[in-house]
This record gives structure tokens, C-alpha cells and sequence, in this order.
């Protein structure tokens, strides 16, 4: 996430320049100053269940909000640039799939990874291909 | 004169694997029935739609029928493509549309096009400062 959070810093200061409507930045500060920015992390189903029923019987308030479009799959998708290298030396040309921080399941082909990801509690998660080989670079499908 | 575009939202430039260029890759969910997944998605101007590697079409339960190949091109020559129709939700936006899928799209991600993705968005991209900008359009 410090990618996202250097990227927006630069937007800011350019729409700053430009004289342009800003749009509101969020960020958390802990009680020694540090500041901070978030991450998601799925919530199961049988988790989102259990909460609403805690909600329903008093026990919490559940707060239910719509993901802002721009963060969705950003965790996952910071997450396999900075861990690229390790991922090719890991799993070199087989089908990974994450969900947030977490490598949930691999396979050889993309049919075979959903059905493991699926036995592993994860039936939707954010896949990718680790290359066996450098990629060369892409001027255009073939 | 001075022409004034809006932006709603903007994605910094990533790299979907080591060795592919930084660029305005965007998450993208294909959706058929209740199978889905998210997968990334390569903002291409110069794709006439969107295109997917046809393990995807295999993970979606779709049929890759040699009599229902068509003739798609690109930059090195024609290919085959297989046309299934299937949702794309990205940046919040649910698009219900012809897919190609293709063994010359490359696997690690796919691309989203002019007729169904560029339909739904205006886009930017600022290559110098590595960001790609979006605004989804009513």
C-alpha cells in the first residue's frame, strides 16, 4: 500500500498545482504520530453471517459500506508487485490465487486453481499466472 | 482555449508480474453465473474489446469449439478467438458484453477495450507520473 499512498500524495500535489477541486485524502494517525493508510482483508461469508446475527441480536452495531471502486483488489494487487521474485522462484508457471495477503492456492491451469481455491474456502479470489520464464515485452495480442 | 476533464478516481501504474512493463492495469472480476473471480486488466485503447487467454474461458465453464472459432488480429498476425458473452465488473461498473478469448492474449492478464470498457469510462493516463485516471460514465 505505500505505492498507492506515494501515488496519491503526487495526484494531490497536482491537482494542488492545477487549481482543480481536490478530492478528500484519508489517513490514520496513531497516538505517537505515526500515519498510517488501510488494507482490506476478505471476511468470509459464514463470518458476514455470524456478524449480522450479533447485529440483529444486539450484541454489535454492524456498519455495512460500500468498498470505494478504486480500492477494490488494490491489496492483492500491491501485494503480487512487491512479491514477484519470490513468486517466480515459488511457483513458476502455475496459477496463484490471493486473497489479501495470502496465497490461498496454486495449480498448473486456471480451472484446477478456482477448484482448489474453492476446497480451501476462497471460491472468488484474485488470480494470476507467475511466469516460468522472464515475460517479453507485450506490443499487441497475437 | 483550456478544456476542462473530470476524474473521479485514478489508479497509480502496476506490474501484474516481473518483467512486464508498469502500466494502467486495472482489477478486473469476470463474472458468469455464479462462478467469479478478479483477475488483472490491462487498460488497451488499441483493443477493439476485451480479451482474456481462454484459460479463462475454461475456468468459466465455457465452450472452446473449433466450429465456433472466429478470426481475430493483432499486432503479429491473426489468431482465433472464441466470442462468450459474460460480465466484467470493474471500477464498480457491471458490464454485460461480448468477450473474445484468445491463446494469444497473454495469460497473466487480460485487456479491456474500447466497445465495452472505454463505452463505460473516460479515461487518462498520465505516463510520466505513472497513473492512470477514470470516471465512469452514467
Amino acid at each position: 500500500m505505500v505505492a498507492d499512498a506515494n501515488a496519491l500524495l503526487q495526484l494531490h500535489k497536482h491537482v494542488e498545482a492545477s487549481g482543480q477541486v481536490a478530492d478528500t485524502v484519508r489517513i490514520f494517525v496513531d497516538p505517537f504520530g505515526s500515519a498510517w493508510t488501510r488494507i482490506y482483508l476478505p471476511v468470509p461469508d459464514h463470518a458476514v453471517n455470524e456478524l449480522q446475527e450479533m447485529h440483529g441480536a444486539g450484541v454489535i452495531t454492524l456498519e455495512i459500506e460500500p468498498m470505494p471502486a478504486e480500492d477494490f483488489r488494490a491489496t492483492e494487487m500491491s501485494w503480487l508487485q512487491a512479491n514477484q521474485e519470490e513468486l517466480r522462484h515459488t511457483f513458476p508457471g502455475e496459477w496463484i490465487a490471493i486473497e489479501g495477503q495470502n496465497i490461498v492456492a496454486h495449480a498448473p491451469e486456471l480451472p484446477t486453481l478456482l477448484q482448489a481455491a474453492t476446497e480451501a474456502g476462497h471460491p472468488h479470489p484474485f488470480v494470476s499466472l507467475v511466469p516460468a520464464e522472464p515475460p517479453v515485452p507485450f506490443f499487441g495480442c497475437q | 482555449m483550456p478544456i476542462n476533464v473530470k476524474y473521479s478516481a485514478f489508479r497509480a501504474y502496476s506490474q501484474p508480474v516481473a518483467g512486464v512493463a508498469l502500466g494502467p492495469f486495472l482489477s478486473v472480476r469476470l463474472r458468469r453465473g455464479g462462478v467469479y473471480y478478479d483477475t488483472f486488466g490491462l487498460v488497451d485503447s488499441g483493443a477493439d474489446g476485451s480479451m482474456f487467454h481462454t484459460q479463462h474461458a475454461l475456468a468459466l465453464g465455457l465452450a472452446l469449439d473449433q466450429a465456433q472459432a472466429q478470426v481475430g488480429s493483432g499486432v503479429g498476425g491473426n489468431t482465433e478467438i472464441w466470442l462468450h458473452t459474460i460480465d466484467l465488473v470493474v471500477a464498480g461498473a457491471t458490464i454485460t458484453t461480448p468477450v473474445a478469448f484468445s491463446s494469444g492474449c497473454p495469460p497473466n492478464y487480460g485487456l479491456l477495450g474500447r466497445a465495452d470498457f472505454f463505452d463505460r469510462f473516460r479515461i487518462g493516463i498520465e505516463h510520466r507520473d505513472g497513473r492512470l485516471l477514470y470516471h465512469r460514465l452514467p
